[in-house]
This record gives C-alpha cells, sequence and structure tokens, in this order.
C-alpha cells in the first residue's frame, strides 16, 4: 500500500534543490521548441513524478543538471513514441539538447530572494485567503480551528487554501514574475482546445 | 477539438486534492477516488508532487531563525526582527527602497509596497527613511508602515497586541473570533474585532486616527480624564499626546471624507498630496521621505500655499514644481534645496 503523500524529506529537498531551478528550466524549455501537443508545464510536472518516485534522491550530486537531464529525457520520449515527428525531428533535438544546456549555477535566485518573493506573493493573496493559509502554515491550526477562528465552515477554509496555494503554484514557477503570462498562455491553450 | 486538460486545471485538482488530505477531512471512498485521479495521468501526480513541494516552501517562512543567525549574509539587506524572549535577531526579508520616478507635474506612482515581512512571535518592525513596508500578521491582517515608523505586535492566546510606536501605519485587522485586536496609538487605544484604519504619531503632530472599514472602540487614557467612543467607517480621531493635556473632550471625532482619506494615504502609493498647504510644512513632510532638505531663503516664502499631488522621494521635483507655480527660484546646493525670489 503505497504512501499518498511525499515523506517531509523529500518535500523539503524537492523545495530546496528542484522548486528554485524551475524558472530557468521553463527558459530553457522555451529554447527548445517543444513538439505539437507537449506544453512545458507537462515537462515539468512529469519531471516532478519522476523526482518524486526516485529511490536515493538525497544522494544526487547535482540536482540541477539531474532536473534538466530528466526533462530532456521526457521530451525525447514523448518524440519517440509520437506518430507524427519523423526520425530527423528526434535526431535534430538530440542535438540541439547535446551541447551543455544547463545555464551557470548562479543563475537562481538566491534562498533570501526565493523567501522574498514568496512572502510578496502571500503577501498579495486576498485577505479572506491569505487569512486561512497563514494560521495553517504559521500557526499549524487544523482546518477544524481555523473555521471557528474565523466563523467559517471547515470546507470554506479548505477551499480557500487550496486557493492559496494555487496562487503560489503559478509564482513560484515563473520565479516570482510573469503571473499573468503563465495564465494568458492557458487562456491561450484554452482556445485552441475550442475548436 | 481536445479534452486535454490544461495545467492551470490540473493545478487546481492537486491542490484541492492535497489540501483536502491535508485537512483530514476525507473518507476512505475519498482517498480511492484520489488515488485513481493520480494514476489517470502522470500530470495529475506530477502537479500533485509539485503542490506539496510548493506547501513545503511555504513552510520554509516558518523555520527561518537558525539558519539564518548561521549565514547573517550581508546584514545591510536585512532588517532585524528582535525576539521579545531572547532577544535574538532574526532577519526574514530584504527590504528595498521605494524607487518612485517623475519630475515637474508628474504622477509617477510607485510599484506599490517595497518590502514584506512576515511576523514571528513578539516582534519589532521599522521602517527606515523613505522605506514603505508591509507587515503580513499570522492571522492574516495586515499592516502597512510608512517612512520612519515602527510597530510593535505581540499576539496572544486571549488578545493580539500591537502598538504604533511612531510614524504612520494602516492597519487592516480581520476577523479573530476568540481574539480581539487592540492597538495603541500614542495614547489612544482601539479595541474591535476586525476594522480597517489608519493611524499617524508623528513628532509635532497630534494623534490621528482614520476609520476605514468595520467599527472599533477608542479609548484614550490620560491622568486628568479618560474618554472611550465606538467609532464606525467614515470617521476620524484627533487624540491627545502624553498625559499633559487637560481638554475636558480628550477625543474628538469628526466625520471623513473620501477626498481626506484618499489624500492622507496617498503616501501608500508613494505619493504627497497637499491642498492650501504651507510650504514649509510641506517641506517639513518631504524631509520625512528623504535626506535632501527644502530650505527658503526668507520665512514668507515658507508661508506661502501649494496644492497638488507629488511624488514623495523626490523632493527636487517638487521645489521646481513649487518655483514654477509661484514664481520663485529653486537653486540647489549640496543637500538642500533653497527656495527663493
Amino acid at each position: 500500500m503505497n504512501e499518498l503523500r511525499l515523506s517531509r524529506e523529500r518535500a523539503a529537498w524537492l523545495s530546496r534543490h528542484i522548486l528554485p531551478h524551475e524558472p530557468a528550466l521553463y527558459r530553457t524549455l522555451a529554447r527548445w521548441r517543444l513538439p505539437e501537443g507537449l506544453e512545458a508545464e507537462d515537462v515539468v510536472q512529469e519531471a516532478y513524478c519522476k523526482l518524486a518516485a526516485m529511490d536515493n534522491f538525497a544522494a544526487i550530486q547535482n540536482p540541477r543538471a539531474y532536473l534538466f537531464s530528466t526533462a530532456r529525457s521526457i521530451v525525447l520520449m514523448y518524440l519517440r513514441r509520437s506518430q507524427v515527428v519523423s526520425i530527423k525531428a528526434v535526431e535534430d533535438f538530440e542535438q540541439l539538447v547535446v551541447a551543455a544546456d544547463d545555464p551557470s549555477p548562479e543563475d537562481i535566485a538566491s534562498d533570501r530572494e526565493q523567501l522574498y518573493i514568496l512572502g510578496q506573493s502571500v503577501d498579495r493573496l486576498p485577505s479572506e485567503q491569505r487569512q486561512p493559509f497563514l494560521l495553517r502554515v504559521m500557526e499549524e491550526l487544523s482546518h477544524r480551528d481555523i473555521a471557528k477562528r474565523l466563523g467559517i465552515s471547515e470546507n470554506a477554509v479548505q477551499k480557500r487554501i487550496a486557493k492559496s496555494l494555487v496562487a503560489l503554484m503559478i509564482v513560484l514557477d515563473r520565479g516570482g514574475n510573469d503571473e499573468r503570462r503563465a495564465s494568458s498562455k492557458d487562456n491561450e491553450k484554452e482556445r485552441v482546445d475550442r475548436k | 477539438m481536445s479534452d486535454r486538460e490544461i495545467a492551470s486545471e490540473i493545478n487546481e485538482a492537486a491542490a484541492d486534492w492535497l489540501t483536502r488530505l491535508d485537512g483530514e477531512i476525507m473518507a476512505p471512498s475519498e482517498e480511492a477516488e484520489l488515488r485513481r485521479w493520480l494514476s489517470a495521468d502522470p500530470r495529475h501526480e506530477g502537479a500533485f508532487v509539485r503542490a506539496q513541494v510548493v506547501m513545503a516552501q511555504a513552510e520554509r517562512l516558518r523555520a527561518l531563525g537558525p539558519e539564518y543567525l548561521e549565514n547573517p549574509g550581508s546584514s545591510a539587506d536585512w532588517v532585524p526582527i528582535r525576539s521579545k524572549e531572547n532577544d535574538a535577531v532574526r532577519p526574514l526579508v530584504t527590504r528595498r527602497r521605494l524607487l518612485i520616478g517623475g519630475g515637474l507635474g508628474t504622477l509617477a506612482v510607485a510599484a506599490g509596497v517595497a518590502g514584506v515581512s512576515m511576523q514571528a512571535a513578539a516582534a519589532t518592525f521599522e521602517t527606515a527613511r523613505g522605506e514603505i513596508r508591509s507587515v503580513s500578521l499570522d492571522d492574516g491582517s495586515r499592516v502597512t508602515l510608512n517612512t520612519l515608523s515602527a510597530l510593535r505586535v505581540e499576539y496572544r492566546d486571549d488578545k493580539r497586541r500591537l502598538a504604533l510606536l511612531r510614524g504612520e501605519a494602516i492597519f487592516e485587522m480581520v476577523r479573530d473570533a476568540v481574539r480581539p485586536f487592540e492597538v495603541e496609538v500614542g495614547a489612544t487605544v482601539l479595541t474591535g474585532t476586525n476594522a480597517s484604519f489608519a493611524a499617524s504619531d508623528v513628532a509635532g503632530m497630534p494623534v490621528k486616527l482614520m476609520m476605514l472599514n468595520g467599527d472599533a472602540r477608542v479609548a484614550s487614557d490620560t491622568l486628568l480624564n479618560s474618554a472611550s467612543k465606538q467609532v464606525e467607517a467614515g470617521m476620524q480621531v484627533t487624540g491627545t499626546r502624553g498625559y499633559l493635556r487637560p481638554s475636558r473632550d480628550a477625543l474628538a471625532v469628526t466625520p471623513l471624507t473620501a477626498e481626506e482619506s484618499t489624500d492622507t494615504l496617498s503616501w501608500r502609493n508613494g505619493l504627497l498630496t497637499f491642498h492650501d498647504e504651507p510650504l514649509r510644512d510641506a517641506a517639513r513632510q518631504f524631509s520625512r521621505y528623504s535626506g535632501l532638505v527644502i530650505a527658503f531663503s526668507d520665512e514668507a516664502i515658507g508661508d506661502q500655499t501649494i496644492t497638488g499631488v507629488y511624488a514623495a522621494s523626490n523632493p527636487k521635483g517638487f521645489a521646481q514644481s513649487a518655483a514654477l507655480m509661484l514664481g520663485l527660484r529653486a537653486s540647489e546646493t549640496g543637500d538642500r534645496i533653497v527656495l527663493g525670489r
């Protein structure tokens, strides 16, 4: 019976060593010009999937390089499996990324900057969402206690915390900016999907 | 047509599932449903993992102390938070100066609040000259501090205590059924459940309160008399300071117009608004935001009045604008601008 959730250690390791590299990964993915049907978000989400399943994550010497090579193999697998993509396209892609694509290690927000961005993002949440979120994260109150404290239902507490979390997920994958770009890209895709 | 889910939908579902799991409100049948959702698409699991990772990141806000004490880094960037209990310095986030462009007649609106802090136990927050900082409190309330201001926060189990030690601030206190708030401003104390109000306790001026939303009980205790009033949104209070003002009505409660409140609070956008303000008083306001002093070649010039909206961090622009409007000359020498004829 496998555990639904990541262990604390794994979640903490990923937040420390993988999450900060997301903005750089997105920039690199943009340069790869992904094939039709494959979005950058898909690659990133699948990469997290793989990293979550890894056995000995703590032993990874260079998490950044590992993340990038994981993303690379995800794209390659997609290309190979796709009926539509020619063999030449696959070869071209392999050529494209064989050159060292890993940006310099300095190209990452410092701990301080990450926390600043995080703090700002939390601060920008509408107060009805920020409240329960902070009570949960900072004071570690149960949903029931938060519900009592704020005079709302536990259901409402859960929904508001979920909304706060989604807002942070959007902000953090773009390194704290480009919130609009993320959502407008989704809108664009929505329009395409409706055709 | 494609039925392919877009990333944002998956993120929303993942966050929803995670918070439900976290809230311990899931029935066993729901758990089975979650497992089905997770295995339906690798992106689902990926998003679910990522949601947990982002949550772990958010929790880092909590556990800051020890690691930052070990790596103080360039402490110039940090605003120390002194914990009441052990006086340990717990730096949280960088402060940045508010940068506002603009010159003659331009209304350049600032990028908004420059610095953000998170509260931790009892703490004091201070802003430097020209700095605006927003403090997010554990219960979701928020206080925005203006230049040269200081705020003390002490959240207890029975009440939420705050004190504006000096300067100006906007308090947005959210509802907490269990703990009322108790905010000290000068010799005035505001108590209530939830309210938004602006407060100022600036040297040389009487304490001022503006009730923006909700309501609160405002009390003032001086040695000679005490008074307490329930103040609703749309009202302002001018209070006494210290213990030496023997006026019978220690609190003057008067209506607050929308225009007045917008003007007085324009500092939030890095702006100062004047209506027939003597240049001397306007100059004093500017000195709170920047080191550049505006002086006058003779007293009479200081008495002339000015009206308009100006960028708080641009005293030079203000002086030039005033000179233009009043037919004066503005000359810059070293760290001062002198307005003369």
